[in-house]
């Protein structure tokens, strides 16, 4: 790395994004809207889940400012308050395990009107599952989309594949990645695609494959 | 209270993420939609209007003003507005200083005496600016200050929250306290505007 990309790569690090005051920008421009009732609720969730009303401790302003300062810069800007606001609150709720990203993806899957996905029974709840597949099954890979710490890249999600073999049973790291046990454990399989599968505009010979390890809660019978 | 309920259709993402967040909070036990309801019209019912009826007690009630300025939460409470969680400084202009409030970190603001803060407040140009170049956005409200005024701004960095008490305009001597209370503003009480008579 040259030393001047260097320095402005500590510059990134010594002063967060969020920390903006005596920094340049334009006029002040005095906008004001009316409240959405949503954004209303994400502040009425706040002040439920931080405890000023009804007692209930489960996230604190800090977690809700350190997730939001954690926001990438460009959708920090880009954002509007209170989606902020409630992507926050959702990583805090997840960090702390108050719920589970896997079910807000599904959740929010169905919302959104894809609701495939969300019909998915979870197969996070209970104990150990065991393992679904077995080599030369053919699975599909979740269209989901949670926040937080995932090791299913998106380049696979949706594409159909075939189980090379089952790996054995491992803790499930969207859990491990926040400080808990990671179970119920996942079985682990190697799955390998077709590269054109993966590439619509893929250039090399058709019989070109990838393999990649994907936990059994990413996969449904394809 | 879920006008999406009525009529499907998808959501955008971050309105399909509150929703989702708030069944699953309510599926697992943790609050019920009728408190999420009771909140919401909690804030709804919180304005800018409080903190003027809080300023023109002050103006006219100076043993008011005195506790106010020494503990402005119990002062407030003493006038029966629930301020759950907010430890409210309260900071008085005078002849020789004019207060102003920012949050350059991220939008603090007395939201549980005056309600949610305008959009401006939240903006990057007021965040960034507020603090080094007060005169220059001050201006840009209308608001000219002699330089012989020192501007004291104040950036809500942790745990209090501000609310500037602005000066009694001339000319209102024998005024009602409501009628008082009518000439305060919420950018009077930001300190980006100050009272006048009219």
């Amino acid at each position: 790395m040259r030393d001047e990309d260097r320095q402005a790569v500590a510059a990134l690090l010594r002063r967060g994004h969020h920390d903006i005051g005596g920094l340049a920008a334009g006029p002040v421009e005095k906008s004001e809207h009316d409240y959405a009732e949503w954004e209303r609720r994400v502040d009425a969730l706040m002040v439920l889940l931080s405890g000023v009303r009804g007692g209930r401790r489960l996230m604190t302003v800090d977690e809700l400012r350190r997730n939001i300062e954690a926001l990438p810069p460009e959708a920090y800007d880009r954002m509007g308050y209170y989606e902020r606001w409630v992507t926050a609150i959702a990583q805090t709720l997840i960090q702390r395990g108050v719920i589970r990203a896997d079910e807000l993806a599904r959740r929010m899957a169905e919302k959104e009107g894809w609701t495939r996905d969300a019909r998915d029974p979870p197969q996070l709840a209970g104990g150990e599952p065991p393992p679904q597949f077995s080599p030369g099954d053919r699975v599909r890979v979740r269209v989901a989309f949670p926040l937080g710490h995932v090791r299913t890249p998106y380049y696979v999600r949706g594409a159909t594949g075939v189980i090379e073999r089952c790996c054995g049973s491992f803790g499930n790291p969207e859990e491990l990645a926040h400080g808990r046990p990671g179970e119920p454990r996942q079985p682990l399989y190697r799955v390998r695609f077709r590269q054109k599968d993966l590439w619509p505009d893929y250039r090399g010979a058709g019989d070109d494959t990838l393999e990649v390890e994907i936990y059994q809660h990413w996969l449904e019978p394809a | 209270m879920n006008e999406e309920r009525g009529n499907y259709r998808p959501l955008a993402y971050f309105q399909a993420m509150e929703a989702s967040l708030r069944e699953l909070l309510v599926e697992k036990g943790i609050l019920t939609d009728a408190e999420v309801e009771a909140a919401v019209e909690d804030m709804r019912a919180r304005g800018p209007e409080r903190g003027a009826r809080v300023v023109a007690r002050a103006w006219t009630d100076p043993a008011f003003r005195t506790r106010l300025l020494a503990d402005g939460t119990r002062a407030c409470e003493e006038l029966g507005l629930d301020m759950p969680a907010l430890r409210l400084v309260v900071v008085e202009n005078t002849p020789a200083v004019h207060n102003a409030i920012v949050c350059t970190l991220c939008s603090c603001y007395p939201r549980m005496l005056l309600g949610l803060p305008p959009d401006w407040y939240k903006s990057r140009a007021y965040r960034s600016r507020m603090v080094r170049e007060p005169r220059a956005v001050l201006a840009e409200f209308g608001l000219v200050l002699p330089e012989s005024v020192e501007i004291r701004v104040h950036d809500s960095t942790a745990d209090m929250r501000y609310m500037v008490l602005p000066m009694r305009p001339a000319g209102t001597e024998g005024w009602s306290e409501e009628r008082l209370a009518s000439l305060v503003t919420r950018d009077a009480l930001i300190g980006v505007a100050v009272p006048k008579a009219v």
